[in-house]
């Protein structure tokens, strides 16, 4: 079984969703409604699932805001920067994700794969 | 640490009536601990014992959530405070209470950093009773989980109840 179709499968069964056309572009946050109860659910699973170490604040992108405000404020290059907090992205999609920052919780199903792909290199 | 240098707690004015005597029970801990002893913790699992007399279903509940947070809060150290976020399962008998004396153990099954799922089971004669999954979260202390309190609270707590304990 592939990654995406594992993440998938997770996603269905701890948020209790079936009928959701759930692709690699889907956002947790904004299409499916991930709280952070399940968001912290879907960490240890992945942890279980597919033996990687899990750090919530890296897998959930949760201070790239906070990274994107210290690259400024450094006078460093965002991109490079942000590269360097989560090297799992590619730099296409932590352009895309700043692009759209403003809008809310950008993480997608994808960004889950490139930090499942990411961390099973170091098992 | 032994039990001497902790507060002792009196038993309020209903207690100490019911049974028709002015006793003073030294328990050793403070608040609201529903466990006995710890008997053994490692980086896997913990096993403790509690004695229930009668109890119904929620407060073997609450000493699976206090046996796995205890083992949670020694993985980490004690330098974050941990909590009770979802009970994943629970199969405890509703209409048969608990009785007696009953081994506990919490046995760590995945975790990340912040977050830690467990399952919990009570054991009487070899056999299983009651058993739960449970998800625990772990943040930092600040000022509405204030670490001079709570630190402090758990670790001595911790201390109380193992003794003879095995660690590995």
């Amino acid at each position: 079984m592939d990654v995406f179709t594992e993440l998938k499968k997770i996603i269905e069964e701890l948020m209790d969703i079936k009928d959701r056309n759930i692709t690699p572009e889907t956002l947790l946050i904004q299409d499916l409604g991930a709280e952070s109860i399940d968001l912290l659910e879907l960490a240890v699973t992945i942890n279980s699932r597919f033996k990687i170490a899990v750090r919530d604040d890296e897998i959930f992108l949760t201070r790239f805001r906070l990274y994107s405000a210290e690259a400024k404020q450094q006078g460093e290059d965002t991109m490079h920067y942000i590269a360097g907090k989560y090297p799992f992205l590619a730099k296409d999609r932590i352009a895309e994700i700043m692009a759209h920052v403003k809008e809310g919780p950008q993480l997608k199903i994808k960004d889950l794969i490139s930090y499942v792909t990411y961390r099973s290199q170091w098992v | 640490m032994t039990l001497q240098h902790v507060p002792r707690r009196r038993l309020s004015f209903m207690e100490a009536n019911s049974m028709d005597a002015n006793i003073v029970i030294d328990t050793g801990l403070t608040g609201f601990i529903m466990l006995d002893r710890i008997l053994e913790v490692n980086a896997d699992r913990i096993v403790g014992m509690r004695t229930f007399t009668g109890a119904s279903a929620d407060l073997p509940l609450e000493s699976f959530a206090q046996i796995g947070a205890f083992h949670i809060r020694y993985l980490t150290g004690f330098s974050r405070h941990v909590f009770l976020i979802k009970i994943a399962s629970c199969s405890i008998p509703l209409r048969i209470p608990l009785e007696g004396e009953y081994v506990l153990t919490g046995t760590l099954l995945s975790r990340t950093d912040s977050s830690f799922r467990s399952s919990v089971k009570a054991e009487r004669d070899k056999e299983t009773t009651a058993e739960a999954e449970l998800l625990y979260a772990a943040v930092d202390y600040d000022h509405n989980f204030q670490k001079d309190i709570l630190h402090d609270h758990y670790t001595k707590a911790f201390s109380c109840l193992q003794r003879d304990i095995k660690t590995a």
